[in-house]
């Protein structure tokens, strides 16, 4: 079953945004000097922490993502899954994907199938696009889940719905004619 | 009450709300301006000069090389591009004064349009004294335009001439409604077009440097010193650079 290469994460960083005028004027240059200031990575993540630290789900995840990418801090994959937990537990379905994610390629945590899919499914329920491809994929593979092409093919034809390439893609390399039926 | 009257108490209380917030999207697009103006000012004064000084040495560095083989086309067409450089960061930084914007082109359409407006709002045509005075601010708008080749600004203006409430005289119902009417659409059009400036606004580097730089000074920290002084160890470090290039 296809695998995605690298880890997917959903998170939102506030980035600063690329500069929209290439010429290089002065202003231009000063937004492409910030995105490399490793000073203000830190300093939000700090913000981020905090909040994080009051319950805030959003930041638990971008908290995550920053630990997971090591953005304004040393990279951590046990502090990302810690975070990420705290995120998934309050019902943020994209923290509960990547969760799922990190006990599926078994980072920060032991690699663990059943929970993989248990946290994808709860991302699924949510209409997460991704954790719906993933857990079609698992129903697919028996990964986590007991063997089960029918609910294979529901969460696979979920996602395609939505537009996810890769469940499309599966779908159609089955021979399943999902836009019917 | 009349229905008429009841549609005109309606139409003019739609009206006042609509100028209301036609009066507060503009001036949260002026505050917007200015506080960006602002910002642009202290940038260009912080660290927007310290990258003019960087384009400035950069230009003397290729210079000495450019000097040092003048048969090196190479040498010399970067030299160019490096004095060129130079003058553009310097001009928007407004440390010299920018070139003057070439005279528009007047094309077929544009003195085409022109015509079509003179024709309609000419003062001369004008019948009472305020309509003349009308008329009057109306072409000098229109003139003004046409000096600076906007072709889509007269024709803005003939729409909006035929559409101006303020010819409606008569203060009856009927006239009052049709009022009404007109002055809601350019309500409307005014808030619609606000609306989409601040849009645009809020897409621009200076606008999104500026949220950046805030942003960071909000949570204790000071980007526009850092990146001054990195700039400076940069300025020094060219200035060996310089020293090498013209003693080799």
């Amino acid at each position: 079953m296809a695998d995605r290469e690298n880890l997917p994460t959903k998170a939102v960083t506030r980035d600063v945004a690329a500069p929209t005028d290439h010429r290089g004027s002065l202003v231009a240059r000063g937004l492409f000097a910030l995105q490399k200031d490793k000073k203000r990575e830190v300093l939000w993540f700090h913000k981020v922490h905090e909040a994080a630290e009051q319950g805030d789900a959003k930041a638990q995840e971008e908290l995550g993502l920053m630990y997971l990418t090591g953005r304004g801090v040393e990279q951590d994959d046990v502090q990302a899954v810690y975070w990420y937990r705290k995120a998934a537990e309050q019902g943020n379905a994209s923290a509960q994907f990547t969760l799922g994610g990190m006990y599926d390629y078994g980072r920060g945590v032991t690699n663990d199938d059943v929970q993989a899919a248990c946290w994808y499914r709860k991302a699924a329920d949510q209409s997460d696009v991704l954790a719906q491809c993933e857990l079609g994929c698992m129903y697919y593979g028996g990964r986590g889940v007991a063997k089960d092409d029918g609910q294979a093919v529901y969460w696979l034809r979920k996602a395609a719905e939505q537009g996810d390439t890769l469940a499309i893609s599966v779908l159609e390399g089955l021979g399943i004619d999902w836009k019917n039926t | 009450m009349l229905p008429e009257e009841q549609e005109l108490i309606r139409l003019e209380g739609e009206q006042a709300q609509l100028e209301e917030e036609v009066t507060s999207a503009e001036l949260a697009l002026e505050t917007t301006k200015t506080e960006t103006a602002q910002f642009q000012h202290r940038y260009y004064k912080t660290v927007g000069r310290l990258y003019v000084q960087l384009d400035q040495l950069d230009a003397q560095i290729a210079n000495a090389q450019a000097e040092k083989s003048p048969d090196d086309p190479v040498a010399q067409a970067r030299a160019q591009a490096a004095h060129e450089r130079a003058r553009d960061s310097a001009e928007e930084a407004g440390f010299i004064e920018r070139q003057p914007a070439p005279p528009p082109v007047i094309t077929p359409e544009l003195k085409q349009a022109y015509r079509q407006a003179a024709k309609l709002m000419h003062p001369d045509r004008a019948t009472t004294e305020p309509e003349r005075l009308r008329r009057t601010a109306l072409m000098t708008q229109v003139n003004l335009a046409y000096e600076s080749g906007d072709q889509k600004a007269i024709e803005k203006l003939i729409v909006e001439y035929g559409q101006d409430p303020e010819v409606i005289a008569g203060t009856d119902v009927a006239s009052r409604i049709v009022k009404a009417i007109r002055r809601i659409a350019q309500l409307r059009r005014r808030l619609a077009e606000a609306q989409q400036e601040m849009e645009a606004q809020h897409q621009t580097d200076i606008f999104r440097l500026k949220t950046t730089i805030e942003e960071t000074e909000a949570m204790g920290g000071d980007p526009l010193s850092d990146l001054a002084q990195q700039l400076m160890e940069e300025l020094s470090e060219r200035k060996i650079t310089l020293e090498s290039a013209k003693h080799r």
